[in-house]
């Protein structure tokens, strides 16, 4: 009864409306309005359903050349077979394909491989859509169909289609290692060995690039590392092009893979061997490129050196510009090769005499020497030299560090005198003694020089252990600290990492503690923790140290035996005898407005002091006059 | 018509010392779920049993096409009538068979006083009525009483205590105590229901292993250990160490693993899935029989059929409409996502091998079963020892 009611309902109001607008509108509607409601229409329409027709004419259009058996067959198949994929319509590519094999259509290898290609790339779009009903209830039937379908492309191939061959290796390999990767090890063999030994070929390069994205997907590194080796043995062959080669290599740099870009670079360089000067110059850019960068992360940073050596190796010296000397010195102190750091900040000093990075640069020698080669002599010289080629906080950062040096050997009036002068190459520089934490650490460290008392705990435990650069039996482990970024601006956050490995206790890690000195932005020490986060409130270069304190055992560099100085327990609760495990350091740069304390007008040119080192070197060296080299 | 009579089930020591559990005269292993479907929008007083959507019929079908064979029910509704009709329907319908399970009043406000005896008598009572309404349906296969209410025991978790257990003063003393009182009354049900019912094993549902040592000496009359366990990927040395301290037949009553990385941030059906399989292949590898196990475990109840949406903050009504990815607890065992914030990485509302969503139309929440549901489906048919597997590879 209702049903019947809402029936006639609708009639009623779907007559009524329609004839009687129709009528009153036609008389003074004129009829081109009508005309151009019928394109507006038919545009609408055709806006809508102009693409499926497209496609749909694009399809049919592929088949009838590939039915047409002419000179475009293949390569419309292959564009028919990526016009499906690009759908997502996998059974209609295969129910296509399949018609096609059981008319016998030539050429048969390609269509039993695209077969199992479109099933392969079926299951992949049920895993990818976690439809896991079909993965776990179709994928098993559909992957053996597909190993069919190839084992009957791979009997149908003839001799010369040696990209296909490989396609069908990779892919058989493929659907083997989805479903076991232990078994895939022969076949993913029998693909290296098919890739090492086909002739080179126009368009393998590529083909084996799209392979290279799919293993990368497959997060196994030891399988990729196979598969660097196999795009070495084809880069090596020389069918790949400069450029191609140059292309590839760059791409798999900028995706952070440094050691297949390293492979096909090295390869790519040993190619421009004949032309010295563009060797020289396409080293000194990957150098750059693999190198430290601004905030202390590098792709691969041993390989950087090895590209500066090779192209001084090859050029000179003199081939390094300012910038690639700064940048190499850098490079190397990010490695912890401190010595040949130090080598190389003194050969860019030595080179670039004029440079207004002297002071920075000799600072960085002064730390890396005293505190990293344990020449303490060494780096009084250096931190000299830093005091003297600069000024203001820079001067004063040098100033306190000699006299930490001098604290150090127990030479108590050399010392205060250089915490003074600290104090008042700040004040001189306009910043606040008070307010800044070097003025603060320095008169930190006279007010324990006045009241005859030991320095701060772990600054103490830091200096005796460089002092004494003694090694236990067994040998300390090797401490290094690492700051994430080395260089920040203020107010920022800088991670200070401890890593200490340690050689003779198999898998069992020590339980250490960590002693925090130095410059730490006034955050207070965690012993526990080997990871320190820290904002600086002011600019320029800061220094953070740590003691790796041990357990009692091999490392044993006792903190009771140093040169001289009267030993006073820090507190009640710290031992007086501990055993400093390692030592390690960092320098990072700060840079960027001022937070807490208001420089003087000749400090707020920070520019002069000390450029930001991104550009640091083209600006210095555009900005760079005489005049500019001033000292305290 | 008269029911066909319901055949013991019972527990049966083998020769080298191996438990099995034996159904209708044939070794049978528990492969099951636990059940309590709640719909997406309600809570804890959801009433499962009366619910016209029928889910069980829904989910039952899926349940065999897994594998299942066991569902366990937390505690059964006040309508015996309506539970018996589940019950009923689960067996003859699907071929699965129903663990029933009563909380002990462990709930219940003001806390459970188990060294009470009018309380004690009052959940014996509830106890003895659920076994006589629903012992002669055939698909039973086994009490359990309790679920973790063995945690109470130090105080941490819904705390009791009775003046005579407090005047003891030293917490070990009391915590002992407390765990003497309770599993003496566990004791003296399971003697009861053994009387009632000769044909159905009692098992107790434990936290862990916490406390078994006095259940050694408190509760020998109960028939099968039933464990909750959270160990992550494996159980550990669970099945020898349970050997040593109470010796009974083992099944999990709950274990698994959730369905959110809560490090990522993102539904983890990938980690669940493995999870699950570790675990399922460590039961199987000490079942009776399997020569590489300690033999004592008779299977087990996956935590959980479907996610339940109403766990987190489930005073919020508006809540309960919500899939929430706020964790609620810390597990460095599921080691994928401890690096969450505060390592908070086990998240309640997800441990479902089913994923529900809200259905048009119809009232009964969508169901996708997740990819641990197939994992587990291929496992059961084709079980293999995964630690074995991963140490050839």
């Amino acid at each position: 009864m209702k049903q019947e009611e809402g029936r006639r309902k609708k009639e009623e109001g779907s007559v009524l409306p329609v004839s009687g607008g129709r009528r009153l509108l036609m008389p003074v509607v004129p009829c081109l309005t009508w005309h151009v409601i019928a394109v507006f229409l038919f545009s609408m329409f055709y806006s809508l359903f102009s693409p499926l027709c497209i496609y749909a004419d694009e399809a049919a259009g592929l088949k009838a050349k590939i039915a047409g058996r002419g000179e475009d067959a293949r390569s419309s198949l292959k564009q028919l077979v990526q016009f499906y994929v690009g759908r997502v319509d996998h059974d209609g590519l295969i129910s296509y394909l399949k018609t096609l094999a059981d008319a016998g259509y030539e050429p048969l290898p390609e269509i039993y491989f695209y077969i199992a290609e479109a099933q392969v790339a079926q299951i992949g779009h049920w895993r990818r859509t976690k439809d896991w009903e079909s993965v776990y209830d179709k994928a098993a039937g559909l992957r053996k169909d597909a190993v069919s379908y190839l084992r009957r492309a791979e009997e149908a191939l003839a001799g010369e289609h040696h990209a296909l061959r490989l396609e069908i290796k990779f892919l058989k390999w493929r659907l083997t290692y989805e479903e076991n990767p232990e078994a895939g090890v022969g076949l993913f063999n029998d693909f290296s060995n098919t890739a090492r030994d086909l002739p080179a070929e126009p368009g393998i390069w590529q083909l084996l690039e799209r392979f290279d994205d799919e293993v990368a997907a497959l997060n196994d590194d030891s399988l990729l590392r196979r598969f660097e080796d196999i795009l070495l043995a084809a880069a090596q062959s020389r069918s790949v092009s400069d450029a191609e080669l140059k292309a590839s290599a760059e791409k798999f740099l900028e995706k952070k893979r440094a050691s297949a870009a390293r492979k096909l670079f090295l390869v790519y360089l040993e190619r421009q061997k004949n032309d010295k000067a563009r060797f020289v110059e396409e080293a000194l850019r990957l150098a750059g490129r693999f190198g430290s960068d601004d905030s202390g992360a590098a792709q691969d940073a041993s390989f950087a050196e090895e590209l500066y050596n090779k192209a001084s190796v090859t050029g000179g010296l003199s081939v390094l510009d300012m910038d690639a000397h700064y940048r190499r010195a850098f490079n190397l102190e990010r490695m912890k090769d401190y010595e040949k750091a130090v080598q190389a900040y003194k050969d860019f000093a030595v080179s670039y005499a004029e440079s207004p990075r002297r002071g920075e640069v000799y600072f960085r020698m002064g730390v890396l020497a005293a505190f990293g080669l344990k020449d303490m002599a060494a780096g009084e010289e250096y931190f000299s030299k830093a005091k003297d080629f600069s000024k203001g906080r820079l001067a004063a950062a040098a100033l306190y560090h000699l006299g930490l040096i001098h604290h150090a050997k127990a030479e108590i009036d050399q010392a205060r005198e250089f915490y003074k002068a600290a104090l008042s190459t700040l004040k001189s520089g306009g910043f606040s003694a008070e307010k800044e934490e070097l003025g603060l650490l320095a008169g930190e460290r006279l007010k324990e020089l006045d009241e005859k008392k030991d320095m701060k705990y772990g600054l103490r435990l830091f200096l005796d252990a460089v002092l004494q650069g003694a090694t236990g039996p067994g040998g300390p482990p090797s401490v290094s600290v690492t700051a994430q970024p080395a260089t920040q601006i203020v107010g920022k956050p800088v991670v200070f990492r401890v890593d200490a490995l340690v050689s003779d206790t198999g898998c069992m890690a020590p339980e250490y503690t960590y002693e925090w000195a130095g410059m730490l932005g006034g955050m207070a020490n965690i012993p526990g923790t080997p990871e320190l986060t820290v904002e600086y409130v002011s600019s320029g270069l800061h220094v953070a140290c740590v003691a790796v304190v041990g357990p009692q055992g091999p490392e044993a560099v006792r903190h009771s035996s140093i040169a001289g100085l009267p030993v006073t327990k820090a507190s009640p609760d710290k031992p007086d005898d501990v055993s400093v495990a390692g030592v390690g350091f960092e320098i990072v740069d700060i840079e960027g407005a001022e937070a807490a304390t208001e420089p003087a007008p000749q400090a707020k040119d920070k520019k002069a002091d000390k450029p930001s080192k991104s550009t640091a070197v083209s600006r210095a060296l555009e900005a760079f006059t005489p005049s500019e080299m001033t000292t305290d | 018509m008269t029911k066909a009579p319901v055949k013991k089930v019972h527990i049966k020591t083998l020769k080298n010392n191996h438990y099995q559990l034996i159904v209708d005269g044939a070794p049978f292993v528990v492969r099951g779920v636990c059940y309590n479907p709640v719909p997406i929008g309600q809570s804890h007083d959801y009433d499962f049993w009366s619910d016209a959507n029928e889910p069980w019929k829904k989910d039952g079908e899926l349940m065999k096409k897994m594998g299942v064979n066991t569902v366990r029910f937390y505690q059964p509704g006040e309508n015996f009538g309506a539970v018996r009709q589940v019950v009923s329907d689960m067996y003859r319908l699907y071929g699965i068979r129903t663990i029933m399970g009563n909380w002990l009043k462990f709930w219940n406000y003001p806390a459970p006083f188990y060294d009470d005896k009018d309380f004690r008598d009052k959940v014996k009572a509830e106890v003895f009525d659920m076994v006589r309404a629903l012992k002669e349906e055939p698909g039973i296969l086994f009490w359990v009483l309790g679920n973790e209410n063995n945690f109470s025991f130090s105080g941490k978790i819904n705390p009791w205590s009775s003046p005579r257990i407090d005047k003891l003063g030293d917490p070990r003393q009391c915590m002992l105590a407390r765990a003497e009182s309770y599993y003496t009354l566990i004791n003296e049900i399971a003697r009861e229901i053994h009387k009632i019912d000769p044909a159905h094993p009692v098992a107790m549902g434990n936290g862990e292993l916490v406390c078994l040592d006095v259940a050694n000496q408190f509760a020998p009359a109960v028939d099968i250990l039933a464990c909750i366990i959270y160990r992550g990927k494996t159980f550990g040395n669970l099945f020898d160490n349970l050997r040593q301290v109470y010796d009974k037949p083992l099944v999990f009553v709950e274990f698994g693993c959730d369905a959110y990385n809560a490090a990522r941030q993102e539904e983890d059906e990938d980690d669940q899935a493995a999870f699950l399989e570790w675990q399922w292949s460590e039961i199987y590898r000490n079942l009776a029989e399997n020569p590489k196990g300690a033999g004592n475990c008779i299977g087990g109840a996956i935590f959980e059929w479907t996610d339940e949406w109403w766990k987190h903050k489930d005073y919020d009504a508006n809540g309960l409409s919500v899939h929430d990815t706020e964790s609620h607890w810390s597990n460095g065992s599921y080691y994928f996502d401890i690096q969450a914030e505060r390592n908070m990485n086990m998240n309640e509302e997800w441990f479902g091998i089913v994923k529900i969503e809200k259905a048009s139309g119809s009232g009964l929440d969508s169901r996708t079963p997740r990819k641990a549901y197939y994992v587990i489906r291929e496992f059961w048919k084709h079980p293999r020892d995964v630690k074995e597997d991963a140490k050839r590879k």
